[in-house]
């Protein structure tokens, strides 16, 4: 048992330090090209507000007032060149233990260069959290994309779902925690 | 722990499970957002138009779908609420039903739509309902446990509240009874006290006693009166009477006076010591001082009874009062002598550890051992039923026994019937270097004393003259009168300044001596010396007396003393005058 705890927390150490090469890398990338790919699929998720990188341009809260802000817009592909991170556990809205694979937050807010850690989602069906100074960094709290190694649809509450690692870190469990887990989210706002 | 179980319950009460009412509401949402849409279809002009909406109603319908993934709603308490489940039942047979409508791309037409959009309708009531009713679980849940919560808050203050009338009552109860008990045992102790009090008296005579105590001062005051007066005259008859035999018959009416009076002064000796008027004075004094004198004083009547009496030399010292202690010893050795027939009466004293003993031994009858203590109480007398008054009054060991206590002296006799007594004193042993180094002699005085005026304030005519002659004897100018007032005017109209004022202490008309005297120092305005001269033995009066705070006689005065006082005191201020 011991060993294989060993095993790996040697392993995760390696992931952090490929995790830490590719972001640097991408940050490297992005200082002499602030300007992002652009997406070639379909955009299924939107990240403005206070960042350094942009790929696009977005109406504030889709006023008609016409004003602009950068923002980042992503597809599938572009979420899957990210490192991929899968957590199992179970939830209070699925059955038995489920594989959640998907985007370390923190990893994807250092993607597009948020500048810093108060922030708002929303989701398809209009239901929105703020989530303020929550331990991204700590936790491997991913945005999925994949639930038990399939792509979500709508209708199974994707395509992308916010997803705490509940069983491996039982303190998570709280009530801003549960709320945070947005389901079919499309818009994160960096404040 | 009542405490933590009512933070669970809120907790439980807050926790709606995943939220039950956030379900609710969204599944609201989606449900009118999928009407909007489908009326916004159904009230689209052109195929175009319709096919552009379609997208957005099929995503509508995915987003139902969804949230009926994961619609779960029942109790905090995990009751299911049957209508909700029965909604969530019709809600995904709707969503089966027309799933083939939405799953094509293609848009269909308004017909099929029609239904549907009555589907949405009425399942939005329905959720409604669903809605109200989980409220009101929900509200019924949390009043019942509110209620309960409620009944154990006012159980918890009534509870309070009890113990704290209880425990008020119980310490109130603990103090009175405490209080009581106080009370009751202090009661106990007055009455203990009382009780011991009276027992002693009863025990000791006490009570007898003090009922002879007035008895005796009143005859001891009418006894004492005439024997004074008697006195003086014999004493001022002595060197008048020529005829012979005349100064032999005259020394026995001395003697006679002598021995009425001894007496009396043991009954006064008696009244002084329970008036408590006798206080102690101790001081360091050669034991061997004592005896000297008493041995002078018994030996001549010791030879005449033929009885061997010795007292044996001693070096040490005592810490007590001289003048009591010579007292007890006297008492003690007068009566050893007068027991005893044959044989011896000796006088010892041997120094062990802090205290001296002194022994008193005698080879008289000795006493029956059921009369030992007895012989300690007034006018007890052994062997003299018939009260033959030679042997005396039998106060001498009542005397001795009031002195010893007086003194702190520890008394004990032993005796054995027919072979003797011995009298055992525990005396305080003392120190040499605390005896003073010049033991005051008496001064050794004349008798002329240069014509001091002397007034004398008496009511007896008697008392007047005697006292006129005596101090006539040495020289002194008297001038008597029979009140305090007499002697106010005498002292005005002769422009009088006695150098002495004795008065009687029980004067005419309730009036008493010491305010005889004041009148006539307010009159001089000045602090003429004075002595009181009282007959009166009984304790209160004694007290009284002493009170005023003038030099105290108790008559019969034998004329010597009287002589030596008045001296004393005419001799102070010459003293003073010499000194300065």
């Amino acid at each position: 048992m011991k060993n294989k705890t060993a095993q790996r927390v040697h392993f995760r150490a390696l992931i952090r330090l490929l995790q830490a090469l590719i972001i640097s890398c991408v940050m490297v990338f992005s200082t002499y090209a602030s300007e992002l790919k652009q997406p070639t699929g379909p955009v299924l998720l939107e990240i403005s507000g206070n960042l350094s990188h942009h790929n696009t341009k977005l109406d504030i809260d889709r006023q008609e007032d016409g004003q602009e802000i950068n923002a980042v817009a992503l597809d599938l592909k572009m979420l899957e060149t990210l490192p991929a991170e899968t957590i199992r556990t179970k939830t209070p809205w699925t059955e038995g233990v489920v594989e959640f694979t998907g985007v370390r937050l923190d990893v994807l807010l250092n993607f597009v260069g948020a500048e810093s850690n108060d922030l708002l989602f929303q989701a398809l069906d209009e239901y929105s959290v703020e989530a303020s100074n929550e331990p991204f960094e700590s936790f491997p709290i991913i945005v999925a994309y994949k639930r038990n190694g399939k792509y979500m649809s709508v209708r199974e509450l994707g395509p992308l779902w916010i997803m705490y690692p509940f069983d491996e870190f039982p303190e998570l469990n709280t009530e801003q925690s549960r709320a945070n887990c947005v389901w079919q989210l499309t818009n994160i706002t960096v404040k | 722990m009542v405490m933590v179980n009512i933070n669970h319950t809120r907790l439980h009460l807050q926790n709606t499970k995943e939220g039950a009412f956030n379900y609710i509401l969204q599944a609201d949402r989606s449900f009118d957002r999928l009407n909007y849409s489908i009326h916004d279809y159904l009230s689209a002009e052109t195929q175009a138009q319709k096919q552009a909406i379609w997208p957005q109603l099929k995503l509508r319908f995915d987003l139902i779908w969804s949230t009926f993934q994961v619609f779960d709603i029942h109790l905090p308490s995990g009751q299911r609420l049957d209508i909700a489940d029965d909604f969530t039942a019709n809600v995904k047979l709707f969503l089966s039903q027309y799933d083939p409508v939405f799953s094509s791309n293609q848009a269909p037409a308004n017909a099929q739509l029609q239904p549907i959009e009555n589907r949405v309708r009425d399942l939005s009531t329905d959720l409604l309902t669903v809605g109200n009713n989980v409220f009101a679980s929900f509200n019924v849940f949390r009043d019942h446990i509110a209620e309960r919560m409620e009944k154990l808050y006012q159980y918890f203050w009534v509870s309070a509240l009890l113990l704290l009338i209880t425990g008020s009552a119980l310490v109130t109860q603990l103090f009175r009874l405490n209080n009581r008990s106080t009370r009751l045992y202090n009661d106990a102790q007055n009455s203990k006290a009382r009780l011991a009090t009276v027992v002693e008296e009863l025990r000791s005579g006490k009570r007898e006693q003090k009922a002879k105590d007035s008895f005796l001062a009143a005859a001891s005051h009418d006894l004492r009166q005439p024997l004074h007066a008697l006195g003086l005259f014999v004493s001022a008859l002595e060197n008048k009477v020529k005829v012979p035999d005349g100064p032999i018959i005259l020394g026995k009416i001395k003697q006679s006076t002598e021995a009425l009076s001894d007496l009396l002064n043991s009954l006064l000796d008696l009244s002084r010591l329970d008036a408590g008027v006798v206080e102690p004075s101790p001081g360091h004094f050669y034991c061997s001082r004592l005896f000297l004198m008493l041995h002078e004083e018994f030996k001549e009547v010791a030879d005449s009874s033929n009885i061997y009496f010795r007292i044996e030399h001693s070096d040490e010292i005592a810490f007590t009062d001289y003048i009591l202690l010579e007292r007890i010893l006297r008492n003690l050795i007068d009566n050893a002598i007068t027991h005893t027939k044959q044989g011896k009466v000796v006088v010892s004293c041997t120094k062990q550890k802090k205290y001296l003993h002194i022994e008193v031994l005698d080879t008289g009858p000795g006493i029956p051992l059921d009369e030992q203590e007895a012989i300690f109480s007034e006018y007890y007398q052994l062997d003299n039923p018939e009260r033959d008054r030679s042997k005396g009054l039998g106060l001498g060991l009542a005397i001795v026994r009031r002195l010893s206590d007086l003194l702190g002296i520890e008394l004990t006799m032993r005796s054995q019937f027919g072979e003797g007594t011995r009298f055992l004193l525990k005396v305080p042993a003392g120190q040499a270097s605390d005896i003073p180094v010049n033991a005051i002699e008496p001064v050794e005085q004349s008798n002329d004393l240069n014509g001091a005026l002397v007034l004398v304030i008496d009511d007896e005519q008697a008392v007047r003259d005697g006292m006129e002659l005596l101090l006539k004897k040495i020289n002194c100018t008297i001038v008597a009168v029979e009140s305090g007032e007499a002697a106010q005017q005498v002292v005005v109209e002769q422009s009088l300044i006695p150098d002495l004022v004795i008065a009687d202490y029980r004067l005419r008309e309730g009036k008493t001596g010491d305010e005889a005297v004041e009148l006539v120092r307010e009159e001089l305005n000045l602090d003429i010396p004075a002595l009181i001269v009282t007959g009166d033995t009984s304790p209160e009066r004694v007290r009284d007396a002493s009170e005023s705070g003038m030099r105290l006689l108790h008559k019969p005065v034998q004329p010597e003393e009287l002589v030596k006082v008045v001296e004393s005191f005419l001799s102070v201020p010459e003293v003073v005058a010499d000194s300065a």
